[in-house]
C-alpha cells in the first residue's frame, strides 16, 4: 500500500475518520490494528516479525527499567541488541554474506552454492529494527521512561505512517506521543500537513518517479554504448530520483501524522543546497545520522579519544550506515566513501567554519557546485549494481561529451520537472523556514499547490516506480 | 460559516473550483483535443442510423482499430456490398486508436448492442494479437468504453484490486482524470527535443532485456475470453460476425486460440496477414496501409466476403 496509491489514501480516510471520534485509548488501539493492517498489506507473513521485535524489545524494556544493578541492566540490553540485530542480520544480510562465503569457498575451489541461503526482505525491516533499538538503549541510559502499556510501545514500533521508510522515531520524542492524548487537528496542524502531504506527493510522483526511468536507461545500458554527457544526466536523475522518493515519503509521513495530531522528526532539508559533507549529512535522512551519531559514533568514542580515533569513529560508523541500506558491496563502498570525504574535511577544514563564520558569496557558491557534484558521483556507487559498473560509468565520464538525444531529453525534463522545485527550495532556503509557504498569504499558496496538483494530475511518470527506501 | 474564514478553507475550495472548471473545459472541449475522442463521441450517431435504416438495407459495423480505419476503405467496400448483393449497404465503424478486443467488446455493448443498434454484420479487422487476453487500461475502458450496466460486471473482470476499482471509478466519473495521460505526450513530444527518439530507444531496450529475461520462460497462454464474450453477444442479437486479418508489412499467423474460438462460434476467418502480400510502399509509416493499399486490399476481400455474406438476409 504505496503512500501515492489510490488505496493508501482510502485507508486513510477512514483512519482518521474513526480515529478523529476516539478517546485517546481508543486511538491508540485503532492506530495498531491499522498500523498492522497496513503492514499487513506489504507481506502478512511478516507480521510476526514485527510482533516478535515489539514483544523483545518492550520485556526487555521493563526487564532493564526493573533490575537494579549495572551488570542486570547491561545482561537485558544486550539480550534485546542481540536479538534484534540478528533478525535484522538474517532477513537482511544472511543471503549477502552467504553468497560472499560462496565466493570464497569457490575461490578455493569447493563448491559452495548450497551455502547460499535466500530470505525474502521484510518490508521497513531496518527502520523498525533501528526504532526498537533506540528504545532499550534509551531506556539503559536513563533517557527515557520505561513503557508500561503494551499497545502504546507497539504503536511506538508499528504506527503506520513512519512504519516501513521512516523517519526513525525516538522513544524520547515519539513515545511520549503515544502515551499521552494528542492535540486535534486544528488550523494550523492541517495547513501544515496539507502542505508536507502535497509536497511529499509531488516529490515522489512528480520528481522521482519521472527522473527514475532516465536513470534506470543509464544504469541498465552498456557502459560502452554512452556519453560523459549521458551518464553525468542519468546521475543527476538518479540524484533527484532518491531525494524525491525519500524526502517525498518522510514528507507525506510527517503530514499525515500531523493531520493526527502527531510530530515526526524532519527527516531532509533541503539536502542538495548542502556546502560540505557535514552539512549535507545534517541535511540528508537526518533521523538515521542522528540515531548513528547517538547510538553509534558516540558509544564507539565519538570524539573523545583525539584526533585519529574520531576520525576512524566516524569512518566506521559512515561505512556501517552504508551497509544498512543494503546488503552489498557498493552500499558499503558509498558509505566508506561518505565516511573519507567527512574525514578528508574533517582534517581540512576543522572548526575553521565556526572561526571564520558565514563564507562569501562566491565562495559558498563554489562549495555548493563541488559538494552537490562529489554527493552525485557517491550516488553512482550506492546506485550501481556492482564495483565494476560503477567504474565503468565513471571511466565514461571523461569521454563523448556530445548532446545527443538521451542527453537533450534528460536536459529538458530536468528542467522541467526538477528545475521549479530547485527554485522552490532555494527560497525557502534563502527564508531558512521549512514551512515558508503556510505563512505566505492564501491566494499565493492556492497558486502554488494548484502548481503541485496539476502536475501530479497530467505529468505522472510513463512507468509508476515503488519507493525505493521500502527495500532498505 | 467560521470554518470559511480559515485561509486553508478558502486553498482547498479555491482548488476544487479550479479543478471543477477544469472538469468543465475538458468535457466542453474534450472532441477538439483528441481526433480519437471525437471518433468515439461520434458513435452514438454511428448506432442511431442503423436504428433508422430501412429492414431491407444491410448494416455493416466495422470494429477494430487504427489497421481497420486505414486498411479497409469505406466507399469500396459499400459500393462493392451493394453491386454484388443487391442490397442498400450502410457501413459504420468503431475504431480507435490502439484498441484491442476488451474496447470492441465493451464498446459494442454500450453504443450498439445495449441501444437496440445491432448491425446485420460485424466486420471484426484484427492482427495477430488483437483478438487474445490481455489486461486492459482499466481507466480509459471504463470512462469510455463501458455502460452502466455493464461497470459492475467489468469491475469484477478486469479491476478486482482497490488500486484499479479506484482507478476505473475515478476516470468513469472524471474526464479531466480520464483524460489526463493524453497530456504528458503531447506536451513532451512537441516541446523536448529528441523525446520521440529517446523513448524508442528505451522502449527497444526495455523489449530486449525483457525477451532475454524471459527467454527459457514458458510464456502464459493465450486466452480469449473477451472474444468470447463479443461473438456470443452478437449472437445472441442474430448478429453474423466475420474476423477480417488486416494486412501488415510481415506476414502473420493467427493464435490457434483465436481460431477455436471462432469455430466454436461458427464464425469465418477471413485470413490475409499470411495470404495477401502487398508491396512496402502500401505501408507508407511501415504499420498501417496507404489509401491506395486501402482501396486494392479491400477490392480483394470483397471476393471471400460476398459469398459470406449472400447467405445473410
Amino acid at each position: 500500500m504505496w503512500f501515492n496509491s489510490f488505496g493508501f489514501w482510502l485507508f486513510f480516510v477512514l483512519m482518521i475518520t474513526v480515529y478523529a471520534r476516539l478517546q485517546h485509548r481508543g486511538q491508540n488501539l485503532w492506530l495498531l490494528a491499522g498500523s498492522y493492517f497496513f503492514y499487513g498489506c506489504f507481506d502478512w507473513r511478516f507480521l510476526s516479525l514485527i510482533l516478535f521485535c515489539t514483544l523483545l524489545n518492550f520485556w526487555t524494556g521493563l526487564r532493564i527499567a526493573d533490575a537494579t544493578e549495572g551488570r542486570e541492566r547491561r545482561r537485558w540490553l544486550a539480550l534485546s541488541l542481540v536479538l534484534s540485530l540478528l533478525l535484522l542480520g538474517v532477513f537482511k544480510y544472511l543471503g549477502f554474506f552467504t553468497h560472499e562465503a560462496a565466493r570464497v569457498l569457490s575461490w578455493m575451489g569447493i563448491d559452495g552454492s548450497p551455502w547460499i541461503i535466500e530470505l525474502a526482505l521484510p518490508a521497513g525491516i531496518s527502520f523498525f529494527t533501528f526504532h526498537a533499538l533506540s528504545y532499550t538503549i534509551d531506556i539503559y541510559r536513563k533517557h527515557t521512561q520505561v513503557c508500561r502499556s503494551f499497545v502504546d510501545y507497539a504503536l511506538f514500533i508499528s504506527f503506520f505512517p513512519q512504519l516501513v521508510a521512516g523517519p526513525i522515531g525516538r522513544s524520547t520524542q515519539l513515545l511520549p506521543q503515544m502515551e499521552n492524548p494528542r492535540p486535534k487537528c486544528d488550523a494550523v496542524r492541517f495547513r501544515e500537513g496539507l502542505y508536507l502531504v502535497l509536497s511529499g506527493l509531488f516529490l515522489k510522483v512528480v520528481i522521482a518517479d519521472n527522473m527514475a526511468w532516465l536513470a534506470s536507461h543509464i544504469f541498465s545500458a552498456l557502459p560502452e554504448t554512452l556519453g560523459g554527457l549521458e551518464v553525468l544526466l542519468g546521475i543527476y536523475a538518479f540524484a533527484f530520483q532518491i531525494y524525491g522518493d525519500f524526502a517525498g515519503y518522510s514528507a507525506i509521513a510527517c503530514g499525515t501524522a500531523l493531520w493526527m495530531g502527531f510530530e515526526l522528526m524532519t527527516n531532509f532539508r533541503r539536502p542538495y543546497f548542502a556546502t560540505d559533507p557535514r552539512d549535507f549529512w545534517q541535511r540528508w535522512h537526518i533521523s538515521l545520522s542522528t540515531w548513528l551519531r547517538d547510538y553509534l559514533y558516540i558509544p564507539l568514542g565519538g570524539n573523545r579519544g583525539g584526533a585519529w580515533a574520531t576520525n576512524r569513529n566516524l569512518w566506521v560508523t559512515m561505512v556501517l550506515g552504508g551497509l544498512w541500506h543494503g546488503a552489498a558491496w557498493t552500499f558499503v563502498i558509498w558509505g566508506a566513501i561518505h565516511g573519507l570525504w567527512l574525514v578528508c574535511h574533517r582534517l581540512l577544514v576543522g572548526d575553521q567554519k565556526r572561526r571564520e563564520g558565514r563564507s562569501s558569496s562566491a565562495v559558498s557558491f563554489l562549495k555548493w557546485i563541488v559538494t552537490f557534484h562529489l554527493v552525485c558521483l557517491t550516488w553512482l556507487a550506492f546506485r550501481a549494481d556492482s564495483l565494476d559498473q560503477a567504474l565503468a560509468l565513471l571511466g565514461r565520464l571523461g569521454t563523448g561529451w556530445t548532446l545527443t538525444d538521451f542527453a537533450q531529453t534528460s536536459l529538458s525534463l530536468m528542467i522541467f520537472f526538477v528545475g521549479p522545485w530547485m527554485l522552490f527550495e532555494a527560497w525557502l532556503e534563502h527564508r531558512r523556514d521549512d514551512v515558508a509557504v503556510t505563512k505566505i498569504a492564501w491566494p499565493l499558496r492556492a497558486v502554488f499547490y494548484a502548481y503541485l496538483v496539476l502536475m501530479l494530475l497530467f505529468f505522472p511518470p510513463p512507468v509508476p516506480a515503488e519507493f525505493i527506501y521500502f527495500r532498505f | 460559516m467560521k470554518i470559511l474564514a480559515h485561509p486553508e478553507t478558502k486553498v482547498v475550495l479555491a482548488l476544487l473550483a479550479l479543478l471543477g472548471l477544469l472538469e468543465l473545459g475538458t468535457r466542453a472541449l474534450e472532441t477538439r483535443l483528441s481526433k480519437d475522442v471525437a471518433h468515439l463521441r461520434s458513435v452514438p450517431a454511428a448506432a442511431a442510423r442503423f436504428q433508422s435504416a430501412p429492414k431491407e438495407t444491410l448494416r455493416v459495423l466495422i470494429l477494430g482499430n487504427s489497421l481497420s480505419r486505414c486498411g479497409l476503405d469505406r466507399a469500396v467496400l459499400a459500393a462493392g456490398l451493394k453491386e454484388k448483393l443487391g442490397r442498400e449497404v450502410v457501413i459504420e465503424a468503431l475504431t480507435p486508436d490502439g484498441s484491442r478486443v476488451e474496447e470492441w467488446l465493451y464498446g459494442y455493448r454500450r453504443y450498439f448492442d445495449q441501444n437496440q443498434a445491432q448491425p446485420d454484420v460485424i466486420l471484426l479487422g484484427t492482427a495477430r494479437l488483437h483478438l487474445t487476453d490481455n489486461p486492459p487500461a482499466v481507466d480509459k475502458l471504463a470512462a469510455f468504453y463501458v455502460s452502466r450496466p455493464d461497470l459492475s460486471g467489468y469491475l469484477k473482470d478486469y479491476a478486482r484490486d482497490v488500486e484499479s476499482a479506484s482507478l476505473a471509478l475515478t476516470a468513469r466519473t472524471s474526464m479531466l482524470f480520464a483524460h489526463r495521460a493524453r497530456v504528458q505526450p503531447l506536451v513532451f513530444y512537441n516541446l523536448v527535443p529528441g523525446y520521440t527518439e529517446t523513448v524508442q530507444g528505451i522502449n527497444a531496450q526495455r523489449a530486449k532485456s525483457a525477451a532475454a529475461h524471459m527467454k527459457g520462460a514458458s510464456a502464459p497462454p493465450l486466452t480469449c475470453a473477451a472474444f468470447d464474450r463479443l461473438l456470443s453477444t452478437a449472437q445472441a442479437s442474430g448478429t453474423k460476425v466475420i474476423v477480417v486479418t488486416i494486412p501488415l508489412p510481415d506476414e502473420y499467423v493467427i493464435p490457434e486460440e483465436v481460431a477455436k474460438t471462432a469455430q466454436a462460434h461458427q464464425t469465418p476467418i477471413v485470413l490475409f496477414g499470411q495470404q495477401l502480400r502487398l508491396p512496402d510502399t502500401a505501408f507508407p509509416d511501415a504499420y498501417h496501409l496507404s489509401e491506395t493499399g486501402a482501396s486494392d486490399f479491400t477490392r480483394q476481400l470483397l471476393e471471400p466476403l460476398v459469398p459470406l455474406l449472400s447467405t445473410f438476409r
